[in-house]
């Protein structure tokens, strides 16, 4: 019978239906659940406050400021003609130029439009004042960061910035979204997660066209915490000063714990600049400048240390008994070695090792250096801390490098005797970041620990343990002669950095690393006081000639420390 | 008195509608909405009359009103034509009063009885319907001549859905009279080749919504807006749904046509798998109700006319819900007895009346 088919035909139909049925609303069903409650649920975004940044002495050196802006949201608001013109009078804008500006930022008739940014508090108080009279005008407080001492500590702070596509992969999984602001480099990326602030908002149902229909909740923003540096604001002050936005670096350190009392890459930049639109020329300068200003050289610039490092051969060849330092070599200005002549800076009579460091005498040390080998010169510099990141609490450290045997091999080519007469004066494949220099000096000065340098002590109410350093086995005697030389580097009449030091306790070590084709770097790293260690320093100026010039800033740094009693 | 479950089915499809109907609305333009529903509710009284009301007449004293019924109701599809409301694009009612007269509505019962009266006169000799007896010309073309005029008129309105629908009855009748299969196939397999022609003639909202069912992400906001925006109704209702009167999609006015065409969306956010699963089932028993009655009774036209009814409803249901679930065009087909609607209400109540009086003589 015919109906019987029509019947199951119709069956089939139902049957149909069901399945798609079943597949959305069972299937899909927590998806499209989703889909609607996008569809009619938005958030109006309440920012919180990012903690600040203190120095060492609890002084502010990254701030919040409050800024006021106004918005309109069109739902509620009257475009009448005395609205307006009341509005306008607050701002001090035409009429016409708020009904554009609402035009063309229309998003949806309950999302904010801004009229006006950051406008005084007096204006913002007098339109809170007259709300009842402008329906729909609202005034939104928004914090911002503040630099109170502008450019200052710009590479140790970091700045903020519109997220990048690289950044929105890794923290995606954090809640970061496109758009967010987040920190770039410095405390404001290491600490990101401790500054950011949680965003709260009022959370509201909307139909159709936007229009609010309910508050669903209020969620509070919750403020970042709050990091507290060991930095120095003054002596960072002090340090930029003597700078002058000349190239290079400065780490002062604490000898025994690694605190980092100060840390300065120079030129340095204003961190403000990048979330604001008025500056985006200076920022487009700062990323294409060959100066690199946002490159942090105290940490990430790898440069050759020059005579710095003869303190490490000295130590070496004195452990090892190749010499005592009763040993005399004089230098006639040069020596032979292989086939090739190697120069000193100058001439000098028969001279000990304390004589040898205090006149950084090349000659002297290629004796040293041959003496003790590549291999063993390789196994010091990496005793020292070399070629190895020192693990300070800041992004993107390099790690240098420290040249060998074995990996010159590596590369297929050969070593050879001035290879090692080369290294033993710090010269030659051995890259070095200041702060490691600065480490190394704090090794000699505390009697062979080498510290893991920090610059962070505190985050909100938590102190942070600095991590122990580890001892390296400094010999007690070998220490006295190196610290010996090193004083007379300072304070002999022939010593290659007196400068007239007067009653400043500074023993150090001066490093004039030639760079093919430009001027060379010029390095001072030591510490202070001699007799009673406390800070180990190092100054580097990038191609600025002799090390003279460093040893002249370091003069002129410590004796304006000494002037406003700092340390 | 036996419950008849004909009665029961159709009464609690009237119920979920108002309920739903209260929902779509609620709780927001309490003017409108109070006479939306309330509207509504005097339409299921009045149906409910006119069900009382044809299921005491009986039927067959019907016939000789049929062809009077059936030019009174070509009269109005003029009618509609010439003086008709223009709404989405389509020219459909005729205002009477307070009353918006849908006369493709009454059309289909109108195209009913003819056909029930053309099939059964022609095999009155016969005790069981005339199997293979009907040449193509008596039973394809004749019967096609007679329905040609209401059909044209509704496709010049336009009304797409209606036209389909009518065509889908026309075919199911002359199959279930014994007109040979291969000819039906032959009406199928032209209007498949026609196809192309027959785009030409189609306004360019319908030519979007069929291109749109193809692929509804194509056109968003547009056209494709309402297909998403029912799937995702539907979808959130998940096992459960979300509760009476706590539908978002339908309440916030995000799915559009949520009281006439796209009914299906909202009552199945709020009462979710479980709730289509039961409403499907009234219909189902509705569909069985009519069938079974088909094969209960002996007379010709009463088989034909319950015949009529029943597929009326399936392919409606079918047409309708398939659309809100995306699976197929959006045309424009009420939900028989659910949709906001008061001459679809009177017709169905009205088929279902005589249905009933069909059952008792039987």
């Amino acid at each position: 019978m015919r109906i019987g088919k029509v019947k199951l035909l119709i069956g089939l139909l139902f049957f149909v239906l069901l399945a798609r049925i079943s597949y959305l609303e069972i299937i899909q069903g927590n998806s499209y659940y989703a889909l609607s409650n996008k569809n009619c649920i938005r958030v109006i975004p309440f920012e919180g406050v990012r903690g600040r940044i203190f120095d060492r002495n609890d002084e502010i050196i990254v701030d919040n400021q409050i800024s006021y802006n106004i918005s309109v949201i069109p739902q509620e608001f009257k475009q009448s003609a005395a609205t307006l013109s009341k509005l306008g009078s607050f701002l001090g804008k035409s009429t016409s130029y708020i009904t554009k500006t609402i035009k063309n930022n229309f998003v949806s008739s309950f999302a904010p439009i801004i009229v006006a940014k950051d406008i005084d508090k007096k204006t913002a108080f007098l339109i809170e004042e007259s709300k009842l009279e402008l329906p729909g005008v609202v005034l939104q407080i928004i914090p911002k960061r503040k630099y109170p001492y502008h450019t200052l500590a710009s590479h140790v702070v970091g700045y903020l910035a519109r997220i990048d596509n690289w950044r929105v992969t890794k923290l995606k999984d954090y809640g970061y979204k496109i758009m967010d602001t987040v920190g770039f480099s410095g405390i404001e990326e290491n600490f990101e997660q401790a500054l950011r602030a949680v965003e709260g908002g009022t959370q509201i149902q909307v139909d159709h066209r936007g229009r609010i229909n309910q508050v669903l909740g209020f969620r509070e923003p919750q403020g970042g915490k709050d990091v507290y540096l060991t930095i120095d604001r003054r002596i960072e002050q002090i340090i930029e000063d003597g700078f002058s936005g000349r190239k290079g670096a400065a780490v002062l350190l604490d000898v025994e714990s690694g605190e980092i009392v100060a840390l300065v890459s120079s030129p340095g930049f204003y961190p403000g600049a990048f979330l604001d639109p008025d500056e985006a020329s200076y920022v487009k300068d700062l990323l294409t400048s060959p100066d690199t200003s946002l490159f942090n050289r105290a940490i990430a610039g790898q440069y050759p240390l020059g005579s710095v490092f003869k303190p490490i051969s000295a130590i070496a060849a004195l452990e090892k008994h190749k010499i005592t330092p009763q040993k005399r070599y004089s230098c006639p200005g040069k020596m032979l070695i292989g086939q090739r002549e190697f120069k000193c800076w100058s001439t000098h009579d028969s001279q000990d090792l304390v004589e040898a460091i205090t006149h950084s005498c090349d000659v002297y040390f290629y004796h040293l250096a041959l003496l003790l080998g590549p291999d063993c010169l390789t196994e010091y510099a990496q005793k020292y801390g070399f070629g190895k990141p020192t693990g300070i609490d800041l992004l993107y450290e390099a790690s240098g490098h420290v040249p060998s045997v074995l990996s010159r091999k590596m590369k297929l080519r050969n070593w050879y005797e001035g290879d090692t007469a080369n290294f033993g004066i710090g010269q030659g494949d051995l890259l070095v970041t200041p702060l490691q220099a600065a480490r190394f000096m704090a090794a000699i000065a505390n009697g062979g620990k080498l510290v893991r340098p920090y610059i962070v002590r505190r985050i909100a109410d938590e102190e942070m343990k600095p991590q122990d350093g580890y001892a390296i086995g400094l010999d007690l005697y070998a220490r006295r002669v190196v610290i010996e030389g090193l004083t007379q580097v300072v304070n002999a009449e022939t010593g290659s950095a007196n400068v007239g030091w007067g009653d400043l306790k500074v023993a150090g070590k001066t490093g004039t690393a030639q760079v093919q084709g430009k001027l060379s770097h010029g390095w001072f790293a030591g510490f202070f006081p001699y007799d009673k260690p406390k800070l180990a320093f190092c100054f580097f100026l990038e191609n600025t000639g002799p090390s003279i010039n460093a040893v002249m800033l370091a003069h002129q740094v410590f004796t304006k420390m000494k002037e406003e009693n700092l340390q | 008195m036996r419950i008849n479950l004909l009665v029961v089915g159709a009464l609690l499809i009237v119920c979920v509608s108002l309920l739903t109907l209260y929902s779509a609305v609620y709780p927001k333009n309490l003017f409108d909405s109070s006479s939306i529903f309330f509207r509504q509710m005097i339409w299921v009284v009045v149906g409910w009359l006119s069900f009382y009301i044809f299921s005491h007449i009986y039927y067959r004293k019907l016939l000789s009103f049929i062809y009077p019924f059936y030019f009174v109701v070509i009269a109005t599809l003029v009618l509609v034509l010439i003086v008709g409301g223009m709404r989405l694009g389509a020219q459909r009612w005729i205002k009477i009063w307070w009353f918006n007269f849908q006369p493709s509505e009454f059309a289909k019962i109108a195209l009913i009885l003819v056909l029930s009266h053309y099939f059964s006169r022609k095999g009155i000799d016969h005790i069981r319907l005339n199997v293979g007896s009907l040449s193509f010309l008596k039973g394809i073309i004749l019967p096609f001549l007679i329905i040609l005029i209401p059909f044209g008129l509704i496709v010049k309105q336009p009304d797409l859905g209606t036209a389909v629908l009518l065509m889908f009855i026309f075919l199911g009748m002359a199959y279930f009279s014994g007109v040979k299969l291969r000819y039906i196939t032959l009406v199928l397999a032209a209007g498949v080749l026609l196809s192309p022609v027959f785009w030409h003639f189609l306004r360019d909202y319908q030519k979007d919504r069929i291109l749109v069912f193809l692929n509804p992400n194509s056109d968003p906001l547009g056209a494709g807006y309402t297909i998403i925006q029912s799937k995702i109704a539907i979808g959130s209702g998940r096992l459960l749904g979300k509760g009476w009167l706590s539908g978002t999609q339908g309440q916030l006015n995000f799915l559009p046509e949520a009281h006439t065409d796209f009914i299906f969306g909202i009552y199945s956010e709020e009462t979710g798998f479980v709730g289509a699963l039961f409403l499907l089932g009234l219909y189902f028993l509705l569909i069985y109700e009519a069938f079974r009655i088909t094969d209960k009774t002996n007379d010709n036209f009463g088989k034909l006319f319950s015949f009529g009814i029943g597929l009326m409803v399936a392919i409606q249901v079918y047409i309708n819900i398939s659309m809100t679930l995306g699976i197929s065009p959006v045309v424009g087909v009420p939900l028989p007895l659910m949709s906001y609607g008061g001459s679809n209400m009177m017709v169905n109540f009205v088929c279902l009346g005589i249905l009933r009086n069909i059952d008792k003589r039987a």
